[in-house]
């Protein structure tokens, strides 16, 4: 299937659920207070409140997952608008929260810096039909305790998806879910991570965008 | 002295023996003149079968060269001309006089100290031989028979003539005086340029002056008494090597004019001059300073001759005035953003002339967790102004350490392979790709290090570099998640920077003890933590400061104290520059960047851990990591102590706390993780008391080393380091074998063991005081010469600490690790 470009439909369907997400919640101003201390970061998992945009893709050139032990290759997966609490949007050096969704650690391509929006790469295997196969309205989606990703295991995530629903975490509302995949509409074909990565950036110029130079700075100009 | 000291004597030797006037240490006296057959030769010895034989060749058979130092004992005596493979035996004495002996005239007597004699020697084919460790080898000679700094001797050889004229069977050549002196320490060098102190030692030698500070002159009548009532013209000239000295020694003052100063006085107060109000240059190129030789013209005749002192005979100059290393360097800058793919952004600093400026260094950055690789602006600019490429890179932090190094040496890696496409190709052949620094930032930092690891033992291969091009590695408040053997900086130089305002990687949990990497690093390393400075302030991107606690540095400060330091830390280990070095240890408080924060801003504290790697030579005294009995040192002497509560253990906090609970002796220390073993001695004191280590007899010898080098850091929230609240000051003494001792207050120099960063909270528990903040402090070996202090640094028995009383501040605690004597 020849790859398609849908940055534009995408962002255009993205400003409801902008609009809706900052009436929600204002900035945080982590950007714009300089000075501040760090939040204690939370050990509970908790934090995802909400799913703004679920996007299937799928690649021609899988890559490397490396935000998990066993670095699986990737061929296709979600990549997911999400709102978060604060404390988890302030980026630190120390072990972070682990986001998780369903028995994948998810890749974090901003921390919701100012704007409690994060947008993941949520690797997922392909079925019959090509497509991804992942139910968001099944998936626990979270943030686990403080860990190196790349020190996660499926036994960790088994342990941290226990500990999530000992501590009372459930699926997220299954009307949200269809509503974010509603926003994010068909499945995409994308040449590579790279291009990828490009299309996930344009995401957090729509949905975070104190964060627009980190997205910049994935957007620079390609010179291969 | 080590080798390469001894073949530079030589070579100066042999290049100054060319010369004249220049090449002789001490002028001869004893010519041949009332010999004892008639075989005078006025302008030699008396005549002789050798290769003076009733020649009057006017050359004289015995020569000197090298130097007067006592400490160096670079003084060599070459005989040329007598009888080929004949023995012969050089002597000195106290006092000069002349009688006839065999064939010859004895010149050298004893002067109530003894006539001594070198061990026996035989001339080559040609009838020639040199003979060295003068100093040295006087040492075993009786009663006062051992050369010491600020004697005099008189040398003369005696030697067999089977056939000489008289028919004595031997003969003697001319005789030379010497006046020995100190070097004033620094290895391989005479001292002359520094400041004065207000207190003993009363003046530093040092080696690199700002551009607009005085430079002074001082000379220790104990150890240059020949000086003494002596009016001399003083030049500065611009610095040579020994050769060009040698062939070229007039002196040309760079000045325009001389300074004459006139010797006297009993001490080294009194011959303490102002010779430049700080007009002298420091900016040229890209060059950090220009070196400058000064000598002392004693006998007022223009040129570099006998009798004369100069600081700077050697390719090393006197001393160095440097430029205001924290402002831009000459170069306009082009910065580029562009993209090679997945993890391959990156951001580039290059000098707008790179075309006509040959292979220029490559520095790398990488970013932390949170970071963007657009955010070091002020690193690349800095350093591509001098000449440099910077390259910034788009850094996986996210998942951890592992993959953060993967990027480093991946972009490191492609810049390397794809310049004729970056930026249209202009770095093409532009990049010395043996010239790599790399430094991290944060979970770069740590990245950094553990690229290095992976890239030292083959466990990465890349196709543009190795290991060997890899001269530097620098972490920015680095974490430590990995173990010693996963993230360790042994085989590279490694350098470290640390905020005491950090929140982020804030000292307090294991994987915050940044200091490990430091420990770890078994090449030169070093240090600098600067007070007030946040995580957030080493970039300069949009997020905030993370910092908390009192008197915080703005990001502009950090900024110009990182200027000032990164450039002085890269043009030393990159290219090699010498006066950049002292900007790696000296006290803050005597010596920073031009442009760094003013020293009249108590906000702004920088202390520095500096240590030599192995190449150096240098002599651990006590590193506390071998032989943990306290009363043993790790170079198997005693140590003897009556300060309190000493215990030497692992560097390490262990409870996540800063808070003083009384059991936990290295409370606030974060120089290992439970993974490392990095011992050091803590003690604390309310009373006069002391610590001391007795040196190996092996190297009681400090005359060619520079430097008694320590480290220490006052104890984190310790009842006696809050109620000092001060900069710690004590004392170090030096014993002699004889039990002649000298001692320096450390405050002598400027500073003292830095007070702790009065930061609380953050989860560290009650009281206030941060991480510990080991420093470097380094006395000069000469300085314990000073002023006739009357010590034999040939033969040191004890380095001893007094605290307490006299000795410095009332009470503290004091963790001390790495007693060491330096080569520099």
């Amino acid at each position: 299937m020849k790859p398609k470009t849908t940055l534009l439909t995408l962002s255009a369907l993205a400003l409801t659920a902008i609009a809706g997400a900052a009436a929600l919640r204002g900035p945080l101003g982590w950007f714009q207070a300089p000075n501040a201390p760090l939040p204690a970061l939370p050990v509970q998992a908790l934090g995802v409140r909400d799913v703004l945009l679920a996007q299937p893709f799928v690649l021609d050139e899988p890559y490397v997952h490396t935000w998990r032990a066993e670095q699986p290759g990737v061929s296709a997966g979600y990549v997911l608008v999400l709102e978060v609490e604060e404390p988890f949007t302030i980026p630190r050096n120390t072990a972070e929260s682990v986001l998780y969704v369903g028995d994948q650690t998810a890749e974090r391509i901003n921390w919701g810096t100012d704007s409690g929006r994060v947008v993941a790469l949520v690797p997922a295997p392909q079925g019959a039909d090509g497509l991804p196969v992942l139910d968001l309205a099944q998936a626990l989606c979270f943030y686990g305790r403080p860990e190196l990703p790349e020190r996660v295991d499926a036994a960790r995530i088994a342990e941290e998806q226990a500990l999530a629903v000992a501590q009372g975490v459930g699926p997220l509302p299954a009307a949200r879910v269809a509503e974010a995949l509603a926003t994010g509409g068909e499945v995409v074909h994308l040449a590579d991570r790279t291009t990828l990565e490009r299309y996930a950036a344009e995401l957090v110029l729509e949905y975070a965008p104190a964060e627009a130079e980190l997205a910049q700075g994935l957007l620079a100009p390609l010179v291969r | 002295m080590n080798s390469i000291l001894r073949s530079f004597a030589t070579a100066a030797a042999v290049a100054l023996v060319s010369t004249v006037a220049a090449a002789q240490v001490g002028a001869s006296y004893c010519f041949g003149v009332g010999c004892p057959c008639g075989n005078d030769d006025p302008n030699a010895g008396c005549g002789s079968f050798g290769g003076d034989f009733n020649s009057n060749t006017g050359a004289l058979l015995l020569h000197s060269g090298g130097n007067a130092s006592a400490l160096q004992d670079s003084l060599e005596f070459t005989v040329y001309g007598i009888g080929a493979n004949q023995f012969g035996v050089l002597f000195m004495g106290g006092g000069q006089g002349q009688s006839t002996f065999g064939d010859g005239l004895r010149c050298v007597t004893s002067g109530g100290r003894g006539v001594h004699r070198f061990p026996v020697f035989q001339t080559d084919f040609f009838g020639d031989v040199t003979l060295q460790n003068i100093v040295s080898g006087s040492q075993g000679f009786p009663g006062a028979g051992a050369i010491q700094p600020g004697s005099s001797w008189n040398f003369q050889v005696w030697y067999r003539d089977p056939s000489g004229p008289c028919g004595n069977g031997f003969n003697l050549t001319n005789a030379i005086p010497v006046d020995f002196f100190s070097t004033g320490g620094g290895g391989n060098h005479t001292q002359l340029a520094g400041r004065p102190l207000a207190q003993y030692p009363h003046f530093e030698y040092t080696r690199t002056f700002n551009s607009g500070d005085d430079v002074y002159l001082a000379v220790d009548p104990g150890l240059q008494p020949s000086l003494m009532g002596v009016t001399a013209d003083v030049y500065v000239v611009a610095a040579k090597g020994v050769h060009a000295w040698a062939s070229d020694p007039s002196l040309v003052d760079v000045r325009g004019a001389a300074t004459q100063v006139t010797f006297g006085g009993s001490n080294v107060q009194a011959n303490t001059f102002l010779i430049d109000a700080g007009t002298l240059n420091g900016t040229v190129g890209t060059e950090v300073g220009i070196g400058y030789d000064m000598v002392v013209d004693a006998n007022q005749n223009g040129v570099y001759d006998a009798g004369d002192l100069i600081d700077g005979l050697s390719d090393e100059a006197g001393f160095y005035v440097v430029r205001d290393v924290a402002a831009p360097g000459p170069y306009s800058v082009v910065e580029t953003l562009y993209s090679g793919g997945t993890f391959l952004g990156q951001n580039t600093f290059y000098p707008a002339n790179i075309a006509s400026l040959g292979q220029v260094p490559l520095v790398v950055v990488s970013h932390g967790n949170g970071h963007n690789y657009q955010w070091y602006d002020h690193i690349g600019n800095h350093l591509a102004s001098y000449g440099y490429v910077v390259m910034s890179h788009q850094n996986n932090t996210g998942p951890g350490i592992e993959t953060a190094s993967t990027t480093t040496l991946t972009n490191t890696d492609w810049f390397l392979g794809n310049l004729a496409t970056i930026d249209g190709g202009i770095l093409n052949g532009h990049i010395d790709s043996h010239r790599i620094t790399w430094i991290g930032h944060s979970r770069g930092g740590e990245g950094v290090v553990r690229a290095w690891t992976r890239l030292s033992t083959g466990a990465f291969v890349p196709a543009n570099f190795t290991a060997a091009d890899i001269q530097l590695v620098s972490s920015i408040a680095p974490v430590t998640f990995l173990s010693p053997t996963q993230s360790n900086p042994a085989g590279v130089n490694y350098h470290l920077w640390v905020g005491s305002s950090d929140d982020d990687v804030n000292g307090l949990v294991p994987q915050t003890h940044f200091y490990a990497l430091l420990e770890r690093a078994n090449q030169d390393r070093s240090s600098i933590t600067i007070q007030g400075a946040g995580h957030g302030a080493f970039h300069n991107g949009t997020a905030g400061l993370v910092a908390t606690g009192p008197c915080l540095l703005t990001r502009a400060e950090v900024h110009a104290i990182m200027r000032g330091q990164l450039l002085p830390l890269v043009k030393h280990y990159i290219d090699g520059d010498i006066p950049s070095k002292d900007f790696l240890w000296r006290q803050w408080e005597s010596f920073k960047p031009i442009g760094a924060p003013p020293t009249t801003n108590p906000c702004v504290v920088v202390t520095f851990d500096y240590k030599d790697g192995p190449a150096a030579g240098n002599v651990v005294l006590d590193d506390f990591s071998t032989n943990s009995a306290t009363n043993l040192s790790s170079s198997g002497q005693a140590v003897a102590f009556n300060v309190q509560n000493l215990s030497e253990e692992n560097e390490r906090d262990t409870d996540s706390s800063f808070a003083w609970t009384g059991v936990q002796g290295m409370n606030g220390m974060t120089h290992s993780l439970s993974t490392d073993q990095n011992l050091g001695t803590v003690f604390d004191w309310t009373t006069p008391s002391f610590w001391e280590v007795h040196v190996d007899p092996f190297e009681a010898d400090f005359t060619d080393d520079a430097y008694l080098s320590f480290r220490a850091a006052q104890g984190t929230r310790h009842p006696n380091t809050i109620a000092a609240l001060g900069d710690l000051d004590f004392t170090v003494t030096l014993r002699d074998v004889n039990g002649i001792t000298s001692s320096i207050k450390i405050s002598a120099y400027g500073g003292g063991i830095e007070e702790p960063y009065q930061r609380s909270g953050g989860g560290s528990g009650a009281g206030v005081g941060w991480h510990d903040e080991m420093e470097t402090v380094r006395v000069r070996l000469s300085d314990f010469l000073a002023n006739g202090s009357g010590i034999n640094l040939f033969a040191i028995d004890a380095v001893r600490f007094d605290f307490g009383g006299t000795s410095g501040s009332a009470q503290g605690r004091l963790g001390l690790d790495d007693v060491e004597i330096t080569k520099d």
